[in-house]
């Protein structure tokens, strides 16, 4: 393919391509080039594989042959032997007169099937079958490869492309200070990756680039703004042409062929979301929303405007020259803009400008600023009217774009201070601490490395135990190493912000490295997974699995920081949803992870606060609501109830159960009963009870919650299940509890948890039987407290059981 | 607006009012609370961005998904900004549902 040079004869024309880079304009010419080179593998292999079929299939029917003629022979041997060892059939055959048939038959089958000829032949075509299909194979393996490869590097250079657009949005908006070591790194990349695809930047693009960053108002600035505004310039190729050639055409809508479906508007790469929802979209109507969210559609393809078609046109024609080395030139000319960059720089900060064009007000404004944020002066330049001084700064801005990002600070009145460039005394003590032990350097050079990442203030001061950004050995290399794994700037600033990273470097490593040997692959998504440890991740999504819950990669990302900060939960939330028979699923079939943010125990609470309140089918149809505050959702049910208002229809609860906003609105603010705690409630049992022995057997409860956290029914022996079982079934005899739903017991109109009171009875059964107690004779107190403990009722509206014989 | 539970005051200046509040204490179960005071600027970062993106019921979206605000931010991002931007806010606006289904 001919080469294509770009010119970087005009600034303004890199600084097109800066944006082109930033995919600012929707046209990178790199992500066409990548996906047109992936697309061409792709057709080449379709080709190679369809030809390896054709192959195949020739060699199959090649070796069949081959197989025929070696063993063709033998079996038709064998099938004239069997005649012969026939003596009926060939003294038959013989008074037939057809005694010498067979072995006519078998001499002219041998010589055919052996003839050298055919042997040969048949020999050659599988060899050369054999080898065709080695060779196709090898090929087909080795577009693989690089059709991953290309996939990767499109995945880097997006990566790229976000922080290149990121660069550019904070040099324009002046809230960034870089180093210029960075802003280089950043762009080579794109040169080197350019050349492979036959795209010869300027010699200058690195740095004619790289002083539109840091001096955006020399022209940079009205570029982004008109790319930005829609107005796209097209890169201008050299016009020094021994060659033409055709520029591709730039499809990005295929950069995002993987997410890209049906129901696109073609004029619009716009998603169309009525496609997916409909227009009179409902709550209900989402529930099967799932199905369609394969016809979403992506905007990030770019809207080509016609006029943008016409200047497609226009960079068709375009020529290759040879190559020239212009490195000289342009380090000559290098010299020459910085020189009367600062030249212009500094007679605008000392007196008025006499550019022929007028300088944006806003950008004049922030000038001072912003090149206090990029250059390191290593005193106050005192340039006013000292011409020699305007040329030493402008070395210095030169030699200063070495070491980058120094917005100074001011010296510190205390020495020892002075040599950080940070102000200590916003530090805490245990940071001044961790600061003493290390060596300077390295604070100083984490200092600059976080400033040139432009993280908070507040994560320069953080501390963690004895981890602080500052005195970390590794971590330039830390954040080194996920750039390589493809994480963005502005990730590693949330990262650093957030306090993703404040572990070591080999943590990270691991957790990367389990994550890319599983199923699911390493992204920025996982980064807050490392504070919690990735141990915790893979702990949590083995219980799950476990149990055979699967979540999907969209539910994993929405509960992703939910399940590794509630490990601990996940195991005993699941035995207890088990106990009660309670899924997981909701109608739209999504998994409720969310509900492992509650602890076993109040989870319990939830789950039995439903129950008692009579709405056991509430925890079947919506198991989200134990995600939410029960007690607040208890408190509207006894409303509704209290009022006889009706809040299902038919089995679906009417909005405002969940939503307190809606109820508060249909209700005027009605002030309802407020559920009591547990221990109020039990209190009031005591009191209603006013039985010692009840008093005990609370107490009993109490330490079986409170200080075992007793969740599940307690293992017993078979004296102790004798009687378990005999006090049970004398809930419903003599109590007369009915079952009126899987874990629901009614007494009169008191609803029961079954399983809060088989636990509750259980543990009542171990602990008192261990102390010698007579239980049977005690059964009615018994049974009172192990149904009505924790039944979250106010005095009064505790109705205590009575014995039917009574 | 200043907001009036104590462990929600991250959520202060983020156009959340006294009722949002009372709402989110509610509808939020403790450990919910919790796990978001202590996950506060993830938080506050991905409110930012649903704010500043034009969604005018933003804090509908967080009463209903808070889940989806404890996720990193480029992450979070990225959910919304591949759809046409006015045609989500005007979804988002019917029906907030829809958030967990982009």
């Amino acid at each position: 393919m001919a080469k294509r040079i770009i010119d970087g004869t005009s600034k303004e024309n890199i600084y097109c391509l800066l944006c082109n880079l930033a995919d600012l304009d929707n046209k990178s010419i790199i992500f066409s080039a990548i996906n047109e080179r992936k697309a061409s593998l792709e057709n080449e292999k379709e080709q190679v594989d369809n030809e390896l079929m054709d192959v195949s299939n020739k060699l199959e029917i090649a070796k069949e042959q081959k197989e025929a003629l070696v063993k063709g022979p033998y079996e038709f041997e064998g099938f004239v032997k069997s005649f012969d060892g026939n003596k009926i059939l060939r003294d038959y055959l013989g008074v037939l007169g057809y005694g010498g048939f067979l072995d006519e038959c078998q001499k002219a089958h041998n010589e055919e099937l052996k003839s050298k000829d055919n042997n040969k032949k048949v020999d050659k075509d599988v060899a050369e079958y054999s080898g065709k299909l080695d060779r196709l194979e090898e090929h087909s393996l080795s577009l693989d490869q690089e059709i991953d490869k290309a996939s990767t590097t499109y995945d880097n250079i997006k990566n790229a492309t976000e922080d290149v657009k990121y660069l550019i949005d904070a040099s324009i908006n002046g809230n960034g200070s870089f180093n210029k070591d960075y802003v280089i790194g950043l762009l080579t990349p794109f040169k080197e990756l350019a050349e492979k695809f036959d795209i010869v930047f300027p010699n200058n693009f690195v740095e004619e680039a790289s002083k539109a960053i840091f001096f955006p108002e020399d022209g940079f600035s009205s570029v982004v703004k008109e790319c930005m505004g829609g107005k796209y310039k097209e890169i201008l190729f050299t016009t020094d042409m021994s060659d033409k050639i055709e520029v591709p055409n730039v499809e990005p809508e295929e950069v995002i062929k993987e997410v890209s479906i049906s129901g696109v508007d073609e004029e619009s790469n716009d998603i169309n979301l009525d496609d997916i929802f409909g227009v009179d979209t409902d709550e209900d109507e989402v529930k099967n929303v799932t199905d369609s969210e394969e016809n979403l559609d992506i905007e990030e393809g770019p809207k080509e405007s016609e006029e943008d078609e016409e200047d497609d046109d226009n960079v068709g024609e375009v020529i290759v020259p040879n190559e020239v080395d212009e490195e000289e030139v342009s380090n000559v000319e290098e010299v020459e803009d910085e020189l009367e960059e600062a030249a212009a720089i500094e007679s605008r900060e000392v007196t008025t400008i006499n550019d022929e064009e007028e300088p944006d007000e806003e950008l004049e404004k922030t000038e001072e600023e912003k090149i206090e944020s990029v250059v390191d002066f290593e005193e106050e330049p005192e340039i006013e009217e000292v011409p020699e001084e305007v040329e030493e700064m402008a070395e210095k801005i030169i030699d200063g774009l070495d070491n980058m990002p120094v917005a100074e600070e001011e010296p510190e009145e205390d020495e020892e201070k002075s040599t950080l460039n940070i102000d200590m005394s916003k530090a805490s003590t245990e940071l001044k601490k961790l600061v003493a032990d290390v060596d300077e350097k390295l604070v100083n050079s984490n200092i600059e490395n976080l400033k040139a990442l432009n993280v908070s203030e507040e994560s320069l001061y953080y501390v963690n135990g004895n981890y602080s950004y500052l005195t970390d050995v590794n971590l330039v290399n830390k954040l080194n190493y996920l750039r390589g794994k493809g994480i963005s700037e502005k990730s590693l600033v949330d990262a650093i912000n957030l306090h993703f990273i404040d572990c070591s470097l080999e943590s990270i490593k691991e957790g990367v490295n389990s994550l890319e040997n599983s199923d699911l692959g390493f992204d920025k998504q996982f980064l807050p997974v490392f504070r919690y440890g990735i141990d915790s991740f893979f702990k949590a999504m083995e219980i799950l699995r476990n149990n055979g819950i699967e979540p999907d990669a969209s539910e994993i990302k929405d509960y992703l920081v939910i399940i590794t900060k509630c490990v601990d939960n996940i195991e005993a939330d699941i035995s207890i949803l088990k106990d009660y028979g309670i899924s997981l699923l909701r109608k739209n079939g999504k998994y409720e992870l969310g509900l492992f943010v509650k602890g076993p125990m109040e989870l319990l609470q939830s789950i039995d606060d439903i129950i008692e309140n009579g709405e056991e089918d509430l925890l079947s149809t919506t198991p989200e609501v134990l995600t939410m505050n029960v007690d607040t959702i208890v408190e509207r049910l006894n409303y509704v109830k209290t009022n006889n208002i009706d809040y299902k229809e038919g089995e679906v609860y009417v909005d405002y159960i969940f939503k307190p906003g809606l109820f508060d609105k249909e209700f005027d603010n009605p002030s309802s009963d407020v559920i009591v705690s547990s221990d109020e409630c039990n209190s009031a049992l005591n009191k209603s009870l006013s039985n010692d022995l009840c008093s005990i057997f609370i107490d009993a409860l109490d330490r079986c919650y409170k200080e075992d956290h007793c969740y599940k029914m307690v293992d017993l022996g078979t004296e102790e299940k004798g009687v378990y079982e005999t006090l049970k079934n004398s809930l419903e005899k003599e109590f007369e509890a009915k079952i009126i739903n899987k874990n629901t017991y009614q007494m009169k109109d008191t609803y029961i948890s079954r399983n809060k009171f088989e636990r509750n009875l259980s543990c009542l059964v171990s602990l008192l039987l261990k102390n010698g107690e007579d239980l049977i004779s005690e059964s009615k107190e018994i049974l009172t407290v192990a149904a009505l403990y924790n039944s979250r009722r106010a005095e009064g509206m505790i109705t205590i059981p009575q014995h039917t014989e009574e | 607006m200043e907001v009036s539970s104590k462990e929600l005051v991250f959520l202060d200046n983020m156009g959340f009012d006294e009722d949002h509040i009372k709402e989110i204490n509610k509808i939020f179960s403790k450990e919910a609370i919790d796990l978001l005071v202590l996950e506060k600027d993830m938080v506050r970062i991905n409110i930012n961005y649903l704010r500043n993106l034009g969604v005018s019921n933003y804090q509908d979206a967080f009463l209903r998904f808070y889940n989806m605000f404890l996720m990193e931010p480029s992450s979070f991002e990225d959910i919304f900004s591949k759809y046409d931007k006015e045609d989500l806010i005007a979804k988002l606006e019917k029906n907030v549902a829809i958030m967990e289904h982009l």
